[in-house]
């Protein structure tokens, strides 16, 4: 019965873990993560274009040959413009080209006959400037703010907090940005009434035009935020270890930001990629509408209203490019905010 | 000091620290002053029940050198004194009072500034799970820096974690150098209290406050840390203030004992007379409850096997070619005879918790096969697991998070005598039957679990488990979270019931004190295999294993002279059985 366990001999503690080198061991990890991440993409790409395709097909009164065509044209007009465009072929056969044309950039919009890839690269520079401006404010007032609703929590400012937090959950885009375009633009003439100026033709220009939609768009993100985070904040500070950094005589602050904060992060960091993700890909159609952008969620919008399958094709990859990719960010983030967390 | 009576005053004197500083205590002069010395110290919080009164007029004092140990059961305070100690109960719904003079500097009405200073530096404190208490994103070797970095912040980051080796190494980590870069997650839990340890002496600190150190670990990794903790005593001069609800680990190391009962020092003193003649009839009625019931007289057990299990194997770990698949069993045979209970004994991640959810089908094995009452266990789907199923019964570690907290306890009997069939007017009556059964009052049905006690709660798991009227009912560490007075009640409860309806138990332990009162046979688990399998009173008393020694003598037990006091039943004859750890 009584074997001898060779791990037993050594004395009272048998486990003999290999001290390896964390760091070697997660930058291989990312590695390998990230290609499959990538593989995912591919895959991801195929099933999502071939969805909106279809569903494009299955719209009542969606022919785009019939719609080329007007309103008055002969049958055989209509019939040219479908062999002319491919229309006539079965359907795998006009997926496979109209993908074909999509990823040599050569896709042509059915009513405008604009190259949809063109259109696109020229309506990025806003959605991103919008994106990233807003993406950055909308995470440092969030932290900002659900940090100190958190450190003051039932005391006069969180109550404060909690209030300005709710109204702008509350206040839809296009109330805001009118309201801010009326007075800020319109009455006091302190900013531009919407436009877009590159920021490589005049920096000053490009701040002045994209102030007024940064805030618009961030309003909501910021009363999500620090709502979640003050939430995250205050169940980190009931924590053992935040016990110990205190009885380690370190001091308010230091704990509240190294040992709290840090540990608290990690929930708006998933909220934050996927945000950032749906602005990217034209979710900010509303404010980029309101204020006049042109930016891809408005070229979206206009594109859909139109049943014009390429650049809504288009469009859809790249909302599914920034999600995956931004999605593979966040993971990754969170692997190093949390050395716990394995990449798999 | 003489014994006073057998204890029939109904408001005992406390043993007054006065007396200790009159110097009583030997070798101690008059005019040293203590190194630690608290009075009258009266922690209240205001909640929106009314004022609590978590310590109320504590009084003790610390030599240098010196460990006293506060012991207590949940709630009695002695957490909150250490606490208030450091600072770290102050707030705005918190009242305190008294006085607590640390090498001569106040600490009550202390700012926060110093306060800071002090902790770490001059107090320090290590916790009860080592896991919790260290930060999960920080490397070890990085918390223990920015320590040293708070209190001495002229010293280079470098210098710092060089230091953090170097204290690491002093208490027993090996290849310290190297692991100062580890995770706490990389750590075995023994190594984590042992960094938690390295953090507190990290500046030299006079005194230690450990609050319950070795309550999450081990057996055998229990025993290292107290011994750890004795060397630090003896060679650093540090003061150490015990605090735990386990007289058994305070038997040989503390200097001193204080009994502390609802916010109160009851009774303080020399830990020899503290354990030997308990004045207060509170740290009798502790000390008896340590004794555990009268063990099992052995059973002739019936034939028919109610459970086989024969070369079971469970791995874990990731799936494809390049995983790694860690064994958790690996290929364990034994058999549960029908009103028998066989014990699993084992440290953590010896796969004895693995096994048991195995049999409960929580966990596909990899291999080997379970028959239970003659049914393949492993292959039963749909209905006949189902079926099978409802002979088990299961009953957890943990009775305050295996309770749902938003349903009455009533309402959990009865969904779980529903889920086996029972009509929802027939669950009603039952589910009193079954608090009746587990000694509580049919009132508990319309209760909240958290208005129960931690041995209520248990009580109620067990009562959970019984609904489906089991043949087997597996108990996953019954008694473990529960303080060490509360057990014993649980543990005859469990040995009563089983006279009563004769099912079988196979329960779980990493404690072998928990085990030795109802077992009829104990298998000692580790690496995921059985390595010794007995009778009860065979293993206890000739264990033939190394690793079986080794956990019995890992075992902590209080002085042999104590049982000649008449606390416990001279009738039991343990003597000097090694089987008697921990009573």
């Amino acid at each position: 019965m009584a074997r001898p366990l060779p791990a037993l001999a050594g004395g009272p503690a048998p486990r003999a873990e290999p001290v390896s080198d964390a760091r070697t061991r997660r930058s291989s990890w990312i590695v390998w993560f990230l290609l499959r991440r990538a593989a995912s993409l591919v895959a991801v790409l195929f099933a999502i274009t071939v969805l909106t395709f279809l569903i494009f097909q299955a719209i009542p009164d969606g022919d785009p040959a019939l719609r080329m065509a007007g309103r008055l044209a002969s049958p055989q007009q209509v019939r040219d413009i479908r062999e002319q465009w491919g229309f006539d072929k079965p359907i795998y056969v006009q997926y496979a080209k109209t993908m074909e044309k999509v990823l040599d950039g050569s896709v042509i919009s059915y009513t405008q006959q604009i190259n949809v890839e063109q259109e696109i690269v020229r309506d990025l520079p806003p959605t991103i400037s919008l994106a990233l401006g807003a993406g950055v404010i909308w995470l440092v007032f969030g932290v900002l703010f659900g940090l100190l609703s958190a450190v003051y929590a039932g005391r006069f400012l969180d109550r404060l907090l909690s209030v300005i937090a709710l109204g702008g959950i509350s206040m839809p885009v296009f109330f805001l940005g009118a309201i801010m375009l009326y007075w800020l633009g319109y009455e006091w003439g302190l900013l531009p009434l919407g436009g877009y100026v590159g920021l490589t033709v005049n920096p000053w220009e490009w701040l002045t035009h994209m102030l007024m939609p940064w805030v618009a768009l961030s309003v909501v993100s910021i009363g999500v935020y620090s709502r979640v985070l003050r939430a995250n904040v205050l169940d980190t500070m009931g924590e053992d270890f935040v016990r110990t950094a205190r009885a380690k005589g370190l001091s308010r602050r230091r704990v509240l930001i190294r040992h709290v904060l840090r540990n608290s992060l990690m929930g708006i960091v998933t909220l934050w990629g996927l945000d950032f993700a749906w602005v990217i890909g034209g979710g900010a159609i509303l404010v980029e509408s309101v204020f006049n952008l042109g930016g891809v969620g408005q070229y979206a919008a206009q594109s859909i209203g139109r049943l014009d399958v390429p650049p809504v094709m288009v469009i859809t990859m790249l909302v599914a490019c920034a999600v995956v990719v931004l999605s593979a960010v966040v993971d990754v983030v969170y692997a190093l905010l949390d050395p716990r967390v394995r990449l798999s | 000091m003489s014994v006073l009576g057998g204890g029939s005053h109904g408001s005992q004197p406390t043993r007054l620290v006065g007396e200790q500083r009159a110097g009583v205590r030997p070798g101690l002069t008059v005019a040293e002053r203590p190194l630690l010395d608290v009075r009258d110290l009266s922690v209240s919080f205001a909640t929106t029940g009314g004022v609590v009164r978590a310590v109320d007029g504590v009084s003790f004092a610390l030599q240098r050198g010196e460990v006293l140990a506060i012991v207590g059961e949940s709630g009695s305070g002695k957490s909150v004194s250490a606490m208030t100690l450091m600072g770290l109960t102050r707030g705005p719904n918190t009242t305190i009072a008294g006085s607590a003079r640390l090498d001569g500097g106040e600490l009550i009405g202390a700012s926060e500034a110093q306060l800071r200073r002090v902790r770490g530096a001059q107090l320090a404190m290590i916790f009860q799970d080592p896991q919790s208490s260290l930060n999960p994103v920080y490397r070890v070797g990085d918390q223990i820096a920015e320590q040293i970095r708070a209190h001495e912040p002229f010293v280079s980051k470098a210098r710092a974690l060089a230091r953090a080796g170097a204290l690491m190494e002093r208490v027993g980590i090996q290849r310290a150098r190297e692991r100062v870069r580890c995770y706490p997650h990389e750590l075995s839990g023994g190594m984590r209290q042992r960094v938690m340890i390295a953090m507190a002496l990290s500046l030299g600190a006079k005194v230690l406050l450990a609050d319950e150190p070795t309550t999450a670990l081990d057996v055998t990794v229990q025993a290292q840390i107290l011994a750890q903790l004795k060397q630090l005593r003896e060679q650093e001069d540090l003061g150490i203030v015990l605090i735990t609800h386990d007289f058994a680990i305070v038997a040989d190391i503390a200097d001193r004992i204080a009994v502390m009962q609802a916010g109160r020092i009851v009774e303080q003193g020399p830990a020899r007379e503290v354990l030997h003649e308990p004045r207060h009839a509170y740290t009798r009625s502790l000390l008896e409850a340590l004794a555990p019931p009268a063990r099992r007289v052995v059973r002739a057990v019936k034939d028919e096997p109610l459970l086989e299990i024969e070369d079971l194997r469970v791995s874990y770990g990731g799936r494809g070619r390049r995983a790694v698949r860690a064994q958790a069993v690996a290929g364990v045979s034994l058999t549960v005879g029908a009103g028998e209970t066989l014990a699993i004994v084992g440290e953590s991640g010896c796969g004895k918790t693995t096994l048991l959810r195995s049999i409960a089908r929580l966990v596909q094995p990899t291999g080997g096969a379970i028959r239970f009452g003659g049914a393949d266990l492993l292959r039963a789907r749909g209905s006949e697991l189902a079926a099978l199923r409802r002979g088990l019964g299961i009953v957890f570690q943990d009775p305050q998070s295996s309770l749902n907290p938003r349903r009455r306890i009533g309402g959990t009997l009865e969904r779980a005598l529903q889920a086996r069939g029972a009509g929802r007017a027939d669950a009603r009556a039952r589910a009193v039957e079954l608090l009746e059964r587990v000694g509580l009052s049919s009132a508990y049905a319309a209760r909240y679990p958290h208005e129960l006690s931690g041995g209520q709660r248990q009580r109620v798991g067990i009562a959970r488990a019984l609904a489906g009227e089991p043949r087997l009912v597996l108990l996953d560490e019954p008694v473990s979270s529960l303080d060490a007075s509360i057990r014993r009640g649980v543990l005859e409860l469990l040995v009563e019931l089983q006279a009563q309806l004769g099912c079988s138990y196979v329960l779980v332990s990493h404690d072998l004190t928990t085990v030795e009162a109802v077992a009829d046979r104990i298998a000692v688990m580790y690496g995921g295999e059985i390595v010794e399998l007995a009778g009860a009173r065979e293993l206890l008393e000739h264990p033939t294993h190394p690793y079986t020694q080794q956990l019995l003598a890992a075992c902590p037990r209080l002085p042999g002279g104590v049982r000649s006091s008449g606390w416990m039943d001279s009738e039991t004859s343990r003597g000097t059985l090694p089987g008697s750890c921990g009573a």
